[in-house]
C-alpha cells in the first residue's frame, strides 16, 4: 500500500490549504473497512477520508459523454470518424445549400460533355465557397483528373496566388518550413528514426498547434473555435480576391497566416459523389475538416463503399463523413436528369 | 512494415531495375536539394526501355499536398500529345507496358492512380508503414474489391538509400525557413 511506505517525514499538513485527491486502488481490491483501518494505522486518519469514487469504465464515444465524464475523470477524446454523425441541426439549412449548389453545377458539366460530378471546397468558418471544380478527365484527357483533385488544386493555386500577392518571400519560406514540419509526421515514421520525430520541440510545438493531431489529446471544443476564430481572421485580412472582406478582422493574425492555413486544414467538403480510394486519400493528404457528399458509389467509393479511407487507423489524419446528403433532391437540384444519380451503379471512380 | 509482395534484397548485382532506380534515386536527391520531401520516380516504357516520365516531389512549391512525385511524372507524360493519344486508345493499352521505379512505396492515393491508369508494374525502394498503398496499410495494387486490373508491385531495391535520403532531409536544417530552427539534437543514423 502506498501509506506504509510514505516516510513520516514527510506526511505533513500543508500550511495552505490543497486539496489533494490520490487514487489508492480498485474499490475491489480492499474493503473499505480494511482501508480505513491502514488509514488510522498509518495516523493519516484525521488527513485522509477515504472514498469511493466512480470513474468511466470505458473511453467516451460522443463528446457529450466526453464533457460529462472528464468532470469524474482526467480523460482524452478522439472523436470516432467510424460513426455516422448526423447533421448538426443548426448548420443543416447551410450544409444542404452548399449541397444543391454543388448539383446546380452538375447541370453545366453535362452539357460540356464531362462526367456529371462537382466538388466544392468551403471555409466552415466563414461559409464562403472556396473552389468549385467538375470532374475534366474528358475533356482533358487525363483520367485522374476528378472533380476531387481539381479542387484540391484550386485551392492550392488560391494560396499561391495570396502568397504572391502579399509580401512573396516571407509567407512562402515559412510555409516551406510548416510543410517541412508536416510531412515529416506524414512519411514513414520507421524510416525516420523514431526518436528523432519525438523529441523534437519543433514537433512539439507543430502539434501542439496542428488542430487535428491535438484532437488526439483532450482537446476541448474552445480549442477548436479558437482555432477557427484565427483562421477566420486571418482569411479574411490576406485574401486579395475578394471572397471575404470582412473589414473588421484584426490585420495582426496575417503573420501567422501561412501556419494556419496549410492545404485545406479543416475546410469543408461537398461531393456530388463518393470519391474514389485515390480523392478519399487527397483529401487526407490536404487535412480536410469534414466531407459531404449524396450519392454513394459501390463499386470505387473510398469514403465508407469499399474503403473507410477517413477512418482508418494506420493514417494520421481523420475526418468525418456525412453521406447521402440531399439524396432525395439531388435529382431536383440538378434539374431533373439522372445521369447523375445513374453513376451509384456505374463501375466508376469519382 | 506490415506485408510487401516481394522483398529483394540488394546484393551487389546492379539489374536493370536497380539501374532504373538510380535514376529515380537521382530525381530523390534533387528534391532534397530544393527542400522538398526526397521522393523521386521514373516511368519506363518496357518495350522501348525509353523513360517517358520523371518526377520527384513538389507538395512544398506547390502548396498543394497531392503533388508527390508519380503525379508530376504522370503529368509530365500525358502533357505530351503523343503519349495522350496513345493512353486515350483502349486497345492499345499503353499504361499495361509501363513500369514505374519510385524510391519510397506510392501513398495509398498514388496507389489507386497507378491503378486507374491501369499500370503495369510498380518497383520501389522501401516501403511506407505511415501510409504505403502497395502492401504496407492498404493492398490498393491487388485489392480485389476495387474496379480496374490490379498490377504487379516489388519492394525493396536500394531500400537502403533510400531511406538515408530521407533521413539526411529531416536532419537537415531548412535554410529556407525565416529562422532557421537548429536541428542539432538530431543525429543521423546510419543503420537500417
Amino acid at each position: 500500500m502506498l501509506i506504509q511506505v510514505l516516510p513520516d517525514a514527510e506526511i505533513k499538513p500543508l500550511e495552505t490549504a490543497i486539496k489533494l485527491e490520490i487514487v489508492l486502488c480498485q474499490a475491489s481490491k480492499i474493503s473499505f473497512e480494511d482501508l480505513a483501518k491502514l488509514v488510522d494505522q498509518a495516523g493519516l486518519a484525521e488527513m485522509i477520508t477515504p472514498r469511493i469514487h466512480g470513474i468511466p469504465m470505458n473511453p467516451p464515444l460522443t463528446r457529450n459523454q466526453f464533457e460529462i465524464w472528464k468532470m469524474a475523470w482526467p480523460t482524452s477524446f478522439r472523436e470516432d470518424t467510424n460513426r455516422h454523425p448526423e447533421i448538426p441541426p443548426a448548420e443543416e439549412e447551410a450544409i444542404l445549400g452548399h449541397m444543391r449548389y454543388a448539383w446546380e453545377q452538375t447541370i453545366e458539366a453535362r452539357t460540356s460533355g464531362e462526367l456529371p460530378i462537382v466538388a466544392v471546397i468551403v471555409d466552415p468558418s466563414t461559409q464562403k465557397v472556396l473552389a468549385t471544380t467538375r470532374d475534366t478527365r474528358c475533356s482533358t484527357k487525363h483520367i485522374l483528373n476528378h472533380a476531387v483533385m481539381n479542387c484540391v488544386e484550386a485551392v492550392a493555386k488560391r494560396e499561391r496566388e495570396a502568397c504572391k500577392s502579399h509580401s512573396p518571400h516571407h509567407h512562402h519560406q515559412h510555409f516551406h518550413e510548416l510543410v517541412a514540419q508536416q510531412e515529416e509526421s506524414e512519411i514513414a515514421s520507421s524510416l525516420v528514426a523514431a526518436e528523432d520525430l519525438d523529441t523534437s520541440p519543433i514537433c512539439g510545438e507543430k502539434r501542439k498547434d496542428h488542430p487535428d493531431s491535438s484532437m488526439g489529446d483532450s482537446l476541448s471544443s474552445d480549442a477548436i473555435n479558437i482555432y477557427n476564430n484565427k483562421k477566420q481572421a486571418v482569411e479574411s485580412s490576406d485574401r486579395q480576391d475578394g471572397y471575404s472582406e470582412d473589414q473588421d478582422q484584426e490585420d495582426s493574425t496575417s503573420s501567422s497566416r501561412p501556419k494556419k492555413a496549410y492545404l485545406c486544414t479543416g475546410y469543408d467538403v461537398y461531393l456530388t459523389h463518393e470519391p474514389c480510394v485515390m480523392c478519399s486519400m487527397a483529401l487526407v493528404h490536404s487535412r480536410v475538416g469534414r466531407v459531404f457528399y449524396t450519392i454513394p458509389i459501390a463499386a470505387s467509393g473510398g469514403l465508407g463503399s469499399v474503403h473507410k479511407i477517413h477512418s482508418h487507423s494506420n493514417l494520421n489524419h481523420h475526418f468525418f463523413v456525412y453521406q447521402q446528403v440531399g439524396y432525395q433532391d439531388a435529382a431536383t437540384w440538378s434539374g431533373g436528369d439522372s445521369t447523375a444519380a445513374a453513376l451509384e451503379n456505374e463501375n466508376i471512380d469519382c | 512494415m506490415d506485408e510487401v509482395d516481394v522483398i529483394v534484397q540488394d546484393e551487389g548485382v546492379e539489374t536493370e531495375h536497380h539501374r532504373h532506380m538510380r535514376a529515380a534515386l537521382e530525381l530523390a536527391i534533387e528534391a532534397h536539394s530544393v527542400g522538398e520531401v526526397p521522393v523521386g520516380c521514373i516511368f519506363v516504357y518496357e518495350p522501348s526501355g525509353e523513360i517517358i516520365g520523371k518526377g520527384r516531389n513538389r507538395t512544398n512549391e506547390s502548396l498543394n499536398g497531392t503533388r508527390h512525385a508519380e503525379f508530376e511524372a504522370i503529368d509530365m507524360i500525358l502533357s505530351q500529345e503523343k503519349y495522350r493519344t496513345l493512353a486515350q486508345d483502349s486497345s492499345l493499352n499503353f499504361w499495361k507496358d509501363v513500369a514505374l521505379y519510385v524510391t519510397i512505396e506510392p501513398c495509398v492515393m498514388c496507389a489507386s492512380a497507378l491503378r486507374q491508369l491501369g499500370i503495369g508494374k510498380v518497383y520501389f525502394g522501401a516501403g511506407n508503414d505511415r501510409f504505403g498503398g502497395n502492401g504496407s496499410v492498404f493492398h490498393i495494387h491487388k485489392d480485389d474489391n476495387l474496379p480496374h486490373s490490379t498490377y504487379f508491385s516489388e519492394g525493396g531495391y536500394y531500400r537502403s538509400e533510400a531511406i538515408m535520403v530521407l533521413r539526411k532531409f529531416y536532419v537537415g536544417e531548412n535554410t529556407n525557413a525565416p529562422e532557421p530552427k537548429k536541428k542539432k539534437h538530431r543525429v543521423l543514423k546510419e543503420e537500417l
